[in-house]
């Protein structure tokens, strides 16, 4: 036996195998059950003594050379064949796409950033019909018939004598005559009056907040307006209060705000009015409380810097997307 | 009202710099509309709320600018003319509707002129001049906020009626048009009928002209439940029913007409009559008011001391009793009628934004309303899902609805701004249509958008949702990604009604809009609750529309999810086996997959369909439909025999009632 002359033999042909299926064939003709190894160490047994050990130690560092040399190359070769194949299934990462982006109305939007605003101090969420009867959207809301108050109110009506609600203030109603206070509701939704011009559209969107309590007053009102108009303007304009009228608020309040060219009218408000507590059945002596009504296209077109309120209802895609 | 500031100026004891008037008019409620410099004046136009009708006059706004500058209201007294001709006049006056009726025979003189300082004051107030006489009527009636009218005496009788006509007539007014007198209307008549209507604008029959050299003239406090609303009934409003309906001062009547007199005298010459008058006593109103109700109610203390004076300077009157306090109105304050009113006035003169605030502490909890939640729910899903939120007008074009074949149903608006918004909409599907149409024309190729609503009928009212589907394939960028098939749209819907864990069943219907073989209704258990389909190809042909998907659910209809368990997926594998059948093709793949479930055991997890074929080989009344079936026990491995039985069952079950046949 020589294994030198086998050493160099398999090297040789090591140096060859330059595949897979070549390298696993030289590991089976060497490793394998009938392999040139296994019959090394069959002539081992042959072996004087006094040689076998050293003998014994040569032929296994054969056998790791054998396998050591066979799984290193084998793992190179595998590697650069995944490396090729990684490289050949490369994209190009960098090619446009168009997904579908999804969008809010920017009326909606506003809609739900006071709403959400709102509901974080407290105030609970309140829808009434779009289609109203004249007790809700007038007569329990301390306007009677023939009232100058009514001319504000541009007002669609039907056959029967219903009509369209001009404001979402019936929702005060129906919100009072269904709960007892402590009470603190946010009513928004959809109002319509028969106008149209640059800012006034045949409908449009009004959110009411409605406050009723034991000694609710007119500087808990203040404060509230005035920290809304902070967290809403992000620029903190200053803020005016003036009076107004409203049949349903005594006193009456409009509420400005500092803008570039002069103040800008935001929103009505007041202390709600002794006949209103009365007509849900509250006591003015006992009861007292405020409410709140802004216009959200208003407040959309405020923020958005939009001149035009009919824009926001030609759902222009180019222009509502943005929300 | 529009007026100078010189005019103003006249009652003011002080001056005042026009940036602080303008802005303190505003501050009191008495808002400045516009505002223009003009030759060494100011010309201010302010927007009047309907409870202060006293500020439609220059001596009502007057007395606000010197309560809030603690200055004097420098009023001018009149004296009564002296009688110098003894003519009659009987007046008769219906007191409910009128508490007030003063007039006087004036004979002119000389032919008078206009001058200039009148024409001034009524240019301001953009009050058109028409003879001297009626120029010095609205010249009064502008500073004193009394509206007054002056009749032609030679025109009229003897005897004045202040009435409520016994029947409908015709009358003639001043602005030369024939108008219908409904029995609801005020009218001042003599003996042979109507001279005028009453607060609203005189008769043509006793105009006064160039030629006129006897006048009536009138100053009268008529109630404004008797004048609201008739102005606007005959289409106008004039300067008089304006106040009138406001309400005027029911105290001012002598002091106009004395007024009024003095110019007559000073531009005419004359000799008047005695003054006729028929009037109500008047009562001031009173207050009872305590300081405590004040404080509570503006959340701030404010010494007794100053509440009084400041409600002096507004001319109430004001008795300290020992709880309360006792204030008597003053007439020309006719809006004020309870504390809040009181309160308000107070918080007026303060300033709104001197008076402080306050953080409220309030907690109120109650459940929300679950329609919005609803709503929020379902619009964040769209939203998610890709699709463009549009909002629309409520009111639609009834001739739309009926192209569409909707409803006859819908509600009419009494009175539309336009004929194309004549109807409340019954759908949610024509304002899409309409987007769709407006963004298709300006050269939008893809529409993923949907609204959320109310709709209408006669009986009732609902919240929809409504989406439109839509991509123009030519324009598909390089990843081809966007389908707009029905099955795309109804996998969204699908997907929607999954994340509500509802199951709802698409069953193949006709809906008037909606291709009839193409669409369906979207059931839960028996209930209707939207449907969905592409445009029929009739309406699109009449729109010119390609082919579009559209769905609309009503909101009502479906309820929020509530809290699931989550069940452990079971540890043992499970078996799965692939069937294909053939079936008649009108067979809906549903009604197949509840039967396969159905005889499926109860360890069924799932049944898809892998394949639909149609077409060659396959006789063309049949389809074959492929289902995957899936089954896992929770408790043990499932045995091959257990599932075998399941599908010879379904097999059996399948033949029964669709007579399918398994394909081999």
């Amino acid at each position: 036996m020589d294994l030198a002359q086998e050493k160099k033999t398999f090297l040789n042909k090591f140096k060859e195998a330059d595949s897979q299926d070549s390298l696993n064939t030289l590991k089976i003709e060497y490793l394998g059950k009938k392999g040139i190894l296994p019959s090394l160490m069959s002539q081992l047994s042959n072996a004087p003594a006094e040689k076998k050990p050293n003998l014994g130690k040569s032929i296994n560092e054969f056998k790791s050379l054998i396998e050591e040399s066979i799984s290193s190359s084998l793992k190179k070769i595998e590697q650069s064949a995944l490396d090729e194949q990684l490289s050949k299934e490369a994209i190009d990462v960098s090619l446009p796409l168009s997904p579908d982006v999804g969008s809010y109305h920017p009326i909606s939007m506003i809609a739900q950033e006071i709403s959400k605003y709102f509901k974080n101090k407290g105030y609970v969420l309140r829808e009434g019909p779009e289609i109203e009867s004249e007790y809700f959207n007038f007569s329990a809301l301390n306007i009677p018939e023939n009232h100058p108050a009514r001319d504000m109110h541009d007002t669609f009506y039907f056959e029967d004598g219903n009509l369209l609600r001009t404001h979402t203030s019936p929702v005060q109603i129906r919100s009072m005559e269904l709960e007892s206070p402590p009470l603190k509701i946010l009513c928004p939704g959809k109002v319509f009056r028969c106008d149209s011009d640059q800012t006034h559209t045949p409908m449009f969107h009004q959110v009411e907040g409605l406050v009723v309590d034991k000694d609710i007053n007119f500087a808990h009102l203040k404060n509230e307006i005035l920290e809304f108009v902070a967290s809403f303007f992000k620029d903190n304009p200053k803020v005016r209060f003036r009076p107004s009228y409203f049949p349903f608020t005594e006193p009456s309040v409009e509420v400005d705000i500092q803008g570039k060219n002069g103040w800008l009218e935001i929103m009505g408000c007041g202390m709600v009015h002794p006949n209103v507590l009365k007509n849900v059945g509250l006591n003015p002596e006992i009861y007292s409380g405020f409410a709140f009504g802004m216009g959200i296209e208003r407040m959309t077109m405020l923020r958005y810097q939009i001149s035009d309120i009919r824009m926001l209802f030609e759902n222009d895609l180019r222009f509502v997307t943005k929300g | 009202m529009q007026f100078y500031k010189s005019d103003l100026l006249q009652y003011i004891s002080g001056s005042i710099s026009d940036t602080d008037l303008l802005e303190q008019l505003t501050e009191l409620g008495l808002e400045v509309d516009q505002s223009k410099k003009e030759k060494n004046d100011l010309l201010i136009k302010l927007d009047l709320t309907p409870n202060r009708g006293d500020c439609f006059s220059l001596i009502g706004i007057a007395r606000d600018v010197c309560a809030v500058n603690n200055l004097k209201l420098k009023l001018p007294k009149f004296k009564k003319q002296q009688q110098n001709h003894d003519s009659k006049k009987t007046i008769s006056v219906d007191k409910s509707a009128c508490s007030s009726y003063i007039g006087q025979i004036i004979k002119l003189k000389n032919k008078g002129k206009t001058p200039q300082y009148i024409k001034k004051t009524l240019k301001a107030a953009d009050i058109g001049q028409v003879n001297p006489i009626v120029d010095i009527t609205n010249y009064v009636m502008l500073h004193t906020g009394q509206p007054l009218h002056a009749f032609d005496n030679k025109k009229i009788g003897k005897k004045i009626y202040v009435k409520f006509p016994s029947k409908i007539t015709r009358l003639k007014l001043l602005d030369g048009v024939s108008h219908e007198i409904t029995k609801d209307y005020l009218t001042i008549s003599d003996e042979k009928g109507e001279i005028a209507l009453a607060g609203i604008m005189g008769c043509a029959n006793s105009e006064v002209d160039e030629t006129t050299q006897e006048i009536f003239l009138e100053s009268a406090c008529f109630e404004p439940a008797s004048i609201r609303g008739n102005a606007r009934k005959l289409g106008f409003q004039s300067e008089a029913s304006l106040r009138f309906e406001r309400g005027v001062d029911k105290e001012i009547q002598e002091y106009a007409i004395n007024f009024a007199a003095q110019l007559y005298a000073e531009i005419f010459g004359g000799n008047f009559s005695k003054i006729f008058k028929q009037s109500k006593n008047y009562k001031a109103k009173k207050i009872l008011i305590s300081k405590e109700f004040i404080d509570s109610r503006l959340g701030t203390e404010i010494p007794s001391t100053k509440l009084i004076k400041l409600l002096k300077a507004l001319e109430f009157k004001v008795e300290s009793k020992r709880n309360y306090l006792e204030i008597t109105c003053p007439s020309h304050r006719y809006d004020i009628e309870i504390r809040e009113d009181i309160i308000e006035e107070i918080a007026r003169i303060i300033g709104y934004n001197n008076l402080p605030s306050k953080r409220l502490k309030l907690l109120a909890s109650s459940p929300e309303d679950t329609s919005i939640e609803k709503e929020k729910f379902s619009k964040d899903i769209f939203v998610n899902a890709g699709f463009n939120e549009v909002i629309n007008y409520a009111f639609v074009d009834s001739s739309f609805i009926q192209m569409l074949g909707l409803n006859n149903d819908s509600i009419e608006i009494a009175n539309p701004m336009s004929s194309n918004q004549d109807v409340m909409r019954p759908s949610l599907v024509p304002g899409l249509l309409n987007n769709f149409e407006y963004n298709f024309n300006r050269g939008a190729q893809k529409f993923k958008i949907f609204e959320v609503g109310n709709v209408f009928n006669k009986e009732e009212s609902w919240k929809s949702l409504a989406g439109l589907l839509y991509f123009d394939k030519s324009s598909s960028d390089w990843s081809g990604s966007f389908e707009n098939s029905f099955y795309d749209l109804r996998k969204i819907l699908d997907m929607f009604f999954s994340r509500l864990n509802m199951e709802p069943v698409y069953y193949k219907a006709s809906t008037t809009h909606l291709h009839p073989g193409i669409s369906a209704e979207i059931k839960m258990k028996t209930k209707f609750i939207g449907n969905i389909g592409i445009l029929h190809p009739a309406i699109q042909k009449k729109l010119k529309l390609p082919e579009i998907v559209l769905f609309e659910i009503n909101l009502d209809a479906i309820k929020l999810p509530k809290i699931n368990m989550i069940a452990q997926p079971p540890k043992f594998p499970g078996s799965e086996r692939d069937l294909s059948f053939l079936v008649s093709k009108d067979i809906p793949a549903n009604d197949f997959i509840k039967e396969l479930k159905k005889a499926g055991g109860t360890n069924l997890r799932s049944v898809s369909v892998i394949d639909v074929y149609q077409g060659k080989g396959i006789d063309e009344t049949l389809k074959s439909m492929t289902f995957r079936l899936f089954w896992q026990a929770t408790g043990a491995t499932l045995e091959d025999k257990e599932v075998d039985q399941y599908v010879e069952s379904q097999i059996k079950r399948a033949a029964k009632i669709f007579k399918a046949k398994l394909r081999s």
